[in-house]
This record gives C-alpha cells, structure tokens and sequence, in this order.
C-alpha cells in the first residue's frame, strides 16, 4: 500500500509535464492537412516566404488571442479587444506624430491606458455583478467613441515602428518572436504559478473559489488587465505594420480573439483549456485564410469560415462542461 | 480555555432569523457535535465562525480573544478548516491541485513546488487510508473519493479547528471508519473539532460534546455521556420520534410492474436481474459505486443499456426519460441540486414542471392551477415555510426534498426510483418522507429505494437486493434483512468494500 502510493507520485505519466491533448493532436492533423492541400495546389505555398507570410499574419491574433484566452479560463469573456486595439493604434499614433524619439513614453503610457481599460472592465464585472458579454459590448462602444475622437481620420505613425512589423530577427518575424515570448510567459504563468491554478479555479467555480480564501475579484481584474494590455501591444504593432494608426483598425477583432480560443479547445464556461490550443488554432485559421487566398478565394468568405469555425468548435466543446 | 467560540450571534435573512443569539465554545483536544433539524442553523453557524458570512451582531473569539474574520482567507490562516457538505471542488483540476488550491507550496521563483504539493497529496490521502491518484482529474473520481478530497483539502498546513458538515453523506463502510480515526488522531494532537452529522449514532460514536440547534437557537449543550438517543431527539424536534419509519405491512402478492433480464450497460452494471411488484418497497443496498444509480438510470433511460431487457407492466420497454413519464415512472436523482431541482424556479414552477400539459389550456399554462397544485402539495406533504412563489434554493434540504416527490409523485404511478432520498435531510422531515414513502406504496406503486443509509433500508424495505461491483450479490426477505447480513454481500469475498 505505501509502496503503491510511492509509486503515484514517482512514476510521472508521460502527459503531465507535455500537457498534450486531444485537441492539440487533431488541430496538427488539420494543420498537416492544410499544407499538404495547399502544397499540391500551388508550388509557392510550401515555401519559406509564404510561411514566413502564414506567421506573419498569425501576429495579431495571437497577441489577442492570448489576452481572450486567460479571460475566458475564468468564464468571461471580453468583447472589448477590437475597440482597445483600435484606441491603441488612435493614441500611438497620435501621441508619437512620427517622431521615433517619443516612443520611450508613448509605448508605456499607451500600455497603462488600456490596462485600465481592463481594469474598468474587471471592476465593472466583479463589482457591479455586470455579465462580461454586456459588460464589455458597452465599454466597447465608449472606447471606440474615444478612438474616434481622438484621431477621426487615420494618422501616420513613426517609421521605425515598422521594424518591429518588418524586421527579422533569425529569420523569423520580430512581431511574432514577441508573441511567442508572450505565450511562453503566459504559459509559464497558467501552469506553473499559483495564479494560474487560482485562475483555472475561478473559471471551475468562482463561489467555491471565493470559499477557498482566493481573491477572486483580483483575479478577475487581472484577467481583463492582461486581455487590454495584449490587445494595447496588438495596437502598437499595428501601427507599425500598416504605418499608421487608424481609430477603426481593430474592427471585428472581438470574433478574431475568440475564434482560435474555442477552436483551441477552452471551454467558455471557463476553467478548462491553455494558450497551447490558441497558438495552434491561430495558426490554423491563417493557414486556412492564407489558402483560401491562394485559391482566389474573396476575404469576405474567411469571415464566413471564421464564424463557421467558431459555431463548430463551440457546438463540437460544449458536451464537455 | 476554547479555541474558538462565539456568544450573542445573530444573523437573519429576509423573512428568516437564521440564528438567534447563539453562543458555543469549542475546546481543543475535543469533538464537539453540532446537531439540528434542517434548517436550524448549523451552516449558517459554521459560515459566520469560518468567515463565509458576517454576523449581524455577536462576537467571536480565539483564545479568549475577541477577533474578527472578514474572510474565508483570513480564517484560514488562523487554521480554521471546514469540510463542506456540497463538495467545493475544481473538476477540471487535478487532486493534488484541488488540495492545495489557495495555500500552494512554492519554489524560489515563486512557481508552484508540484513535486511537493503531490507528494504531500499523496500523503494526506494514504493517512486517511484512500489510494486515490494525485494526478487525476477530480471529475474522473467517484463521490466517495472526492469527499476524501475535501476532507484532505482541510488538512493541510496547521489545523486548529476543523468544521466537518455532513462529511459522511456520500461515504461508506470502511471510509467512516478510517475518517473517524483520522479525526481521533486530530483529536489528540489537540486540534478543535466540530462534527456535524445527522446520524446520531455517529454523534454517539465519535463525539465528545454535543450542541443541539433548533430554528436559529441553541436548545442544549450537553456531554455526550450525559444524553441519551431519545432525549438527543427531543432536544432537536421539540417532541420524540417514537419510531422514525412506519411499520411495514410486508406487501409482495401485487402484480410485477417492473422486470430486469440481463440489464448490463458499458461498465457499472453487469447482467442484473430482479423483479418488483406493485406497492412493494425493494431496497437496493451496495456501496458508493456498485452500480446502485447506474441501474436507476438505465431503467429511466438516462443511459442505454448494451444487453438485457426491461419489461413494464408485463410488456417490453424501451426506456427514454419522455416514454417514462409516460409509463408512470418516477426518478428521484441522488443530486437534487445540480440534476433535479430547478434552484433559482419557485416551488410552483419545480413541482408543475413535468406535466405542464395538463396545466395548460390551449398551450398557455394557467397560472391559477399551477399556483393552486403547489399550495395543495406544500399543504399534503407540509413543506414547511413554503409559498408557492419562494424560490426552492432557499429552502431547506429537506423541504427540497419534498418538493421533488411533489413533483413525481402524481406521475409516477407505475413505480417510482428513489435514489438516496433522505441525504442530507434531518432527521424530522426524514421521518415525513418515510411516511410519504409508506403510504406511496400502499397505494399500489412499486418503489425502488436505493441508499447508503443501511439502517434506512433495513427500516424501509420489503425486500433488499444488495449490489456489488455491478452485479447483484444476493437478496434478502423478511427477518433475514439487517444491517450485518447487508455489509457482509456489499463487500464480501476479499474486496475491501472500496469502491
């Protein structure tokens, strides 16, 4: 009997520390799938330069993809991304009015700006007991107001940012090198800090959680800082890869969030699921838009896929909460 | 001098004194029982002293000291631990991570030791006696493990009160035994213990002192050695229970009204067969997990069965849940909250829920009838402090309880499946629903009673089949039904009655 329960903590399963799914497994099947449809399409949709375009476009959403992913781990959900991002893109641009050298206090303050955003939201829902869905929807709409008047038209923004869209650092592109450091910490964060498991226990059962002595007002309001400020630095980056900031850029970035975090295998009703998911199902979806260019395929039918994507993954899920 | 105490504490509901002006002083090295019919305040008690919920008036003290609790944190940290009746556990969580949630042991960089937290996991467990994996996901666990879970979860870091509710609802047998000791050892160590329970034989088992609660007041405080069974009782319901179940006129001649053959399912049954007739009470006896509710809910057709036939009424029967309704039977859930009451839907909504037809006129529900059915039936079956508009998760567990064979009990007219039907239900109301129980059969329909509750079978049934590991392991009739003849076939020939 003592050797047995030796045994249960010596003998480490294989899964515990590579936490690979189910999920995991079939979305690298689709993205093997992908590449293979798309290799005997076309010669020129295997290469380096074509990839590095896949990963390029999977920046954005990844970054807001991240943030949506640990709000919806504690069973919220934040529609206010696609505003932020466009606040972000309206501020930066506006504050910084081509001048590389203002950037040093403009990237910070446009951080802190829209971490209160999230803050707002956080306090918002656990203070006034406001569903996150209409919680979010409504600042939503003051933030874009905000990015609207504060720059109505789109405004030019310092060239160097473009280096942080542009530039490669050992081949790969800086923006998604910089996600990818993002997920790694995210990452670390869910599954090796207390936090995360605290977050994961909101999610489960957020009046249990309370019971347990977790400060789960904090954790909500951290939860929705950190979607704001993922979706802040989406912001910037856009800037630099479109060379201005425009108070509409991040329109329809709400479903763009949410699209790879349910594909990713996070369950809505929170407490089940990781960034893992995201990343893979972020880079599926460019891959899939990324084909369906390829194929001559109009944009607007990847919004038809993505909304797709999301009733599928939602409805393919739900059985499991 | 106590560990902790309280005096003068009052907190009231809208509509409801939940306690009134209650004092207890709770000494280390002991075990005090907490005892009460529902509803009189024993968790309203254990929130205000935990730090759940603030009192209205009254004040705490630890050592002799009066202190305050804003919160379930702060309590804790002054090692005030409470094993809750409804498990507050994190299903997608593993065990180890259940356990230490709130209080994990870090490394330097301030992540999470896992190694430390399983490891110690792991030792709690085996000190309660469960093998229970610490990498499991708790949603993967029986109901008996993932109340060890709970009781495991109190235990870490410096206990110096420790509040258990009802923590033997869901457990049986061996697990009692090995929680008992567990609690005898805290004992020793000088930790503060409060044992709440329904089953007095528990209380006189285990316990040292005793409190008795009654609507909202204390109504005794007494040594354990001082009281008797009966008088214990008088203090709870005002009044003794000459006898708490009815006296049985054995009734086995009626036509059989359900007939299993063979009835097996992927994994928790295995080829049961047995037959039940009209206004025969059968009791179905087993541990946690020998395939008790499996059985009940391939009969309803929650699940499907893989072999086997079921016959109703004499003809072949395809159970779904919509043609069982249909067919006259009923089925009470072991988990009233989550699978059979609608909590946040008054008490006329949950009782009318399964034949909103007949409410109904040209498809609207009239409202007068549905009203006018709950009034009669929170009159029949007394559900106390009962309007038809309160909302049921206010009420107690008992009244709940009533609530639902409200609901079934003009539907089921074939048979009705009774799962754990009085847990969590005091003692008085449990004595209503045995008579309920009683005369539901005398009027000729054939009742399923599944229970962990042994002497509540052995009071109850006619008839007893006693389940293990999914197969029946025998039957027993008339004087031949007692609790050592039940144990004996729930866990005989070398298994250990685990699971």
């Amino acid at each position: 009997m003592s050797m047995d329960a030796e045994m249960s903590f010596t003998a480490k399963p294989f899964r515990h520390w590579f936490p690979i799914s189910l999920v995991h497994c079939g979305l690298l099947i689709l993205i093997l799938v992908l590449i293979g449809v798309g290799a005997a399409y076309s010669d020129r949709f295997a290469t380096t330069s074509n990839i590095v375009n896949v990963i390029r476009a999977t920046v954005v959403p990844l970054l807001i993809g991240i943030g949506q992913t640990v709000v919806v781990l504690t069973a919220a959900i934040d529609l206010s991304i696609g505003a932020v991002v466009s606040l972000s893109g309206a501020l930066t641009a506006t504050l910084a009015e081509q001048d590389a050298t203002r950037l040093w206090w403009v990237i910070p303050l446009v951080m802190v700006i829209c971490m209160s955003v999230g803050l707002v939201n956080g306090l918002i829902v656990t203070q006034f007991r406001v569903h996150p869905i209409i919680c979010t929807l409504g600042t939503s709409a003051i933030i874009q107001g905000c990015a609207l008047l504060i720059a109505p038209v789109p405004k030019p923004g310092p060239t160097q940012l473009e280096n942080l869209a542009f530039g490669d650092t050992l081949g790969l592109p800086n923006g998604a090198l910089l996600a990818l450091v993002l997920l790694a910490i995210t990452w670390l964060v869910l599954r090796k800090f207390p936090l995360g498991a605290h977050i994961y226990a909101v999610g489960g059962d957020e009046r249990a959680a309370r019971i347990m002595g977790i400060k789960t007002t904090s954790v909500i309001c951290m939860a929705f800082m950190f979607s704001a400020s993922c979706a802040g630095f989406a912001g910037i980056y856009m800037v630099g890869l479109l060379g201005s900031g425009s108070p509409i850029m991040g329109q329809g970035y709400a479903l763009t969030s949410i699209a790879p975090v349910v594909l990713g295998g996070t369950i809505l009703a929170g407490g089940s699921g990781g960034v893992g998911g995201t990343l893979l199902a972020v880079f599926l979806i460019a891959l899939l838009n990324n084909l369906l260019n390829f194929l001559q395929v109009s944009t607007f039918y990847q919004w038809v896929v993505q909304g797709a994507i999301i009733l599928i993954a939602v409805s393919t899920f739900s059985h499991r909460k | 001098m106590s560990t902790l105490s309280c005096e003068g504490i009052c907190k009231s509901y809208p509509g409801v004194q939940s306690l009134d002006n209650v004092g207890i002083e709770i000494a280390p090295g002991s075990i005090h029982a907490l005892v009460g019919e529902n509803g009189a305040g024993k968790s309203t008690l254990v929130a205000v002293l935990s730090g759940a919920i603030q009192p209205d008036t009254g004040i705490l003290y630890m050592d002799g000291h009066p202190i305050e609790h804003p919160s379930t944190r702060a309590a804790k940290d002054a090692g005030i631990h409470v094993v809750h009746q409804e498990l507050m556990l994190f299903s997608d969580m593993t065990v180890a991570e259940n356990i230490f949630l709130g209080e994990e042991p870090k490394t330097w960089l301030g992540m999470m030791d896992r190694a430390e937290m399983r490891r110690r996991s792991a030792t709690i467990l085996s000190d309660l006696g469960t093998k229970i994996d610490v990498d499991q996901k708790v949603r993967n666990l029986s109901v008996a493990d993932q109340q060890m879970v709970e009781v495991a979860r109190a235990l870490v870091g410096e206990v110096r009160v420790l509040f258990l509710d009802e923590p033997t609802a869901v457990i049986s047998g061996r697990e009692v035994k090995l929680l008992f000791d567990q609690l005898t050892q805290l004992k020793k160590q000088g930790v503060a213990i409060v044992y709440i329970s329904h089953r007095l034989d528990e209380v006189f088992k285990i316990a040292d002192e005793v409190t008795v609660l009654k609507d909202g007041r204390r109504t005794g405080h007494k040594m354990v050695t001082e009281v008797t069974h009966d008088g214990l009782v008088a203090m709870m319901v005002g009044r003794e229970i000459s006898d708490l179940y009815p006296t049985r006129f054995s009734n086995s001649t009626g036509p059989v009204v359900l007939n299993l053959d063979g009835l097996s399912d992927q994994k928790m049954v295995k080829s049961v067969t047995l037959q039940l007739r009209a206004g025969e009470i059968l009791g179905i006896a087993g541990m946690v997990g020998s395939g008790r509710s499996a059985l009940a809910e391939l009969i309803f057709g929650l699940s499907q069965a893989t072999a086997g036939s079921i016959e109703v009424n004499g003809h072949p029967f395809d159970p779904a849940p919509a043609q069982s309704i249909s067919a006259g039977i009923g089925f009470l859930t072991e988990d009233r909250k989550r699978q059979g009451l609608m909590l946040n839907l008054s008490v006329a909504a949950n009782i009318s829920a399964p034949r909103l037809k007949m409410l109904s006129s040209w498809n609207v529900i009239q409202i007068e009838a549905e009203q006018a059915l709950a009034a009669s039936e929170i009159d029949t079956l007394s559900i106390a402090g009962s309007q038809p508009a309160t909302r049921v998760g206010n009420l107690s567990g008992g009244n709940q309880q009533k609530v639902l064979i409200a609901r079934w009990r003009h539907i089921s007219r074939t048979l009705i499946i009774l799962d754990e039907p009085t847990r969590g239900v005091d003692i008085g109301a449990r004595s209503e629903i045995y008579k309920l129980i009683h005369d539901y059969a005398q009027s000729g329909v054939g009742i399923l009673l599944i229970s962990s509750d042994m002497q509540e079978i052995v009071g109850m049934s006619d008839r007893v089949i006693v389940m293990r590991e999914g197969q029946v392991s025998g039957e027993l009739k008339g004087s031949d039904i007692s609790e050592e003849t039940i144990a004996h076939l729930a866990t005989q020939s070398g298994s250990e009655g685990k699971i």
